[in-house]
């Protein structure tokens, strides 16, 4: 079976690899695993405080091709939204976009899943420290 | 399939299913010389005479699979009649499947496992990531992007910790399943079987914990050998 264009275009040019400074008060972190197939995925980003606007965003995975891909495109997607609109964001329309077969659809879940991690992670640091600074 | 919890030890004292004399062994009756078919209670672990256990004897298990794949030859049955040559290949066929499955310690928990009506948690939220191990390799991938040489060095580190980490977990994989083993001897087949899958059960989820993250440490180690083919 091949794979879209698509996946392959994130696999070997996947966007936004890299790390952030996960004590950073403006950066949450989430790191979400899929015991089904061993894939991990670390996505982190960048809030602005005032606008609650994801300003930027980095991943880091382990795992397959789909993974990779799913993470590249989550992130790209991400940047530039407000903190509601990423949470929107449904495995659904990974899937959709990168024409994932069915046994691929977890690492999308991954994808989603890794998003909310992330933005929980930001906002149980507001929580922890109101100042933020 | 709970009911492979209360699964015989071995084959309990039967009768020949076409004499009526009592069996000797459980498959062979020795006064008609009758194959027995096989009961709808046989599993891999009972057609090899062995009680349901993750850790086997597995000299043991390879001597009797020998006995018993002689006992069943063909060549034993060419005189017999059709029916008791069926049983011969349907019982042999169930023994090589068996003996297949037994004999490596990953196919045989994931068997006994299965057995046991334990495998279904699979699609718990129960991810159980190597933090320490996923962070490395993350920094490794940075290292990679940023100097070849000191990636290739830093790889080298990786390969030893990931080994370690490994055979810790080999250790607590194989006490989990000596604990699972002991409890399951210490039954008292009078008990109802409700209470032996409650006792058993407690155990065989920490056992599937404990396999679950096996996977991680499965999918670090492909793309870390894909790592040495570029830079060793």
């Amino acid at each position: 079976m091949a794979y879209d264009k698509k996946v392959i275009d994130h696999y070997e040019n996947p966007k936004n690899v890299g790390t952030m400074d996960k004590a950073s008060p403006n950066v949450g972190t989430g790191l979400v695993g899929a015991p089904e197939c061993g894939d991990v995925m670390k996505l982190q980003i960048e809030i602005d405080e005032k606008t609650n606007i994801i300003k930027d965003a980095k991943f880091k995975t382990f795992g397959c091709g789909s993974a990779i891909a799913s993470s590249s495109l989550a992130t790209e997607w991400i940047k530039g939204k407000t903190l509601e609109e990423a949470l929107a964001i449904k495995n659904t329309e990974i899937v959709e976009e990168l024409s994932l077969p069915p046994i691929k659809i977890h690492c999308s879940v991954l994808a989603e899943d890794a998003i909310k991690a992330a933005i929980h992670d930001y906002l149980e640091k507001k929580k922890t420290s109101p100042g933020g600074k | 399939m709970r009911s492979g919890l209360v699964a015989v030890d071995q084959a309990s004292p039967r009768n020949c299913n076409s004499c009526g004399t009592a069996l000797a062994t459980g498959f062979l009756c020795t006064h008609c010389g009758r194959l027995q078919p096989l009961g709808s209670e046989e599993n891999y672990f009972s057609v090899l005479g062995f009680a349901p256990r993750l850790q086997l004897d597995t000299v043991l298990l390879e001597k009797r699979f020998y006995e018993l794949s002689r006992a069943l030859h063909p060549d034993r049955f060419t005189t017999s009649d059709a029916e008791n040559r069926r049983i011969s290949t349907e019982r042999m066929t169930l023994i090589n499947d068996a003996y297949r499955n037994l004999k490596t310690s990953a196919l045989r928990r994931s068997y006994f496992l299965k057995l046991f009506g334990f495998h279904s948690a699979a699609n718990q939220k129960n991810p159980r990531i190597p933090v320490e191990l996923a962070e490395t390799w993350f920094e490794l991938q940075d290292a990679l992007a940023e100097s070849p040489t000191e990636a290739a060095s830093k790889l080298r580190g990786f390969e030893v910790e990931l080994g370690e980490f490994r055979a810790r977990k080999l250790q607590a994989l194989l006490a989990i399943e000596a604990e699972v083993d002991a409890a399951l001897d210490k039954l008292d087949p009078a008990q109802s079987a409700g209470t032996r899958s409650d006792a058993i059960a407690v155990l065989a989820e920490k056992l599937l914990a404990e396999v679950q993250g096996e996977t991680y440490l499965d999918s670090m180690t492909q793309n870390m050998e894909h790592m040495k083919k570029l830079l060793l």
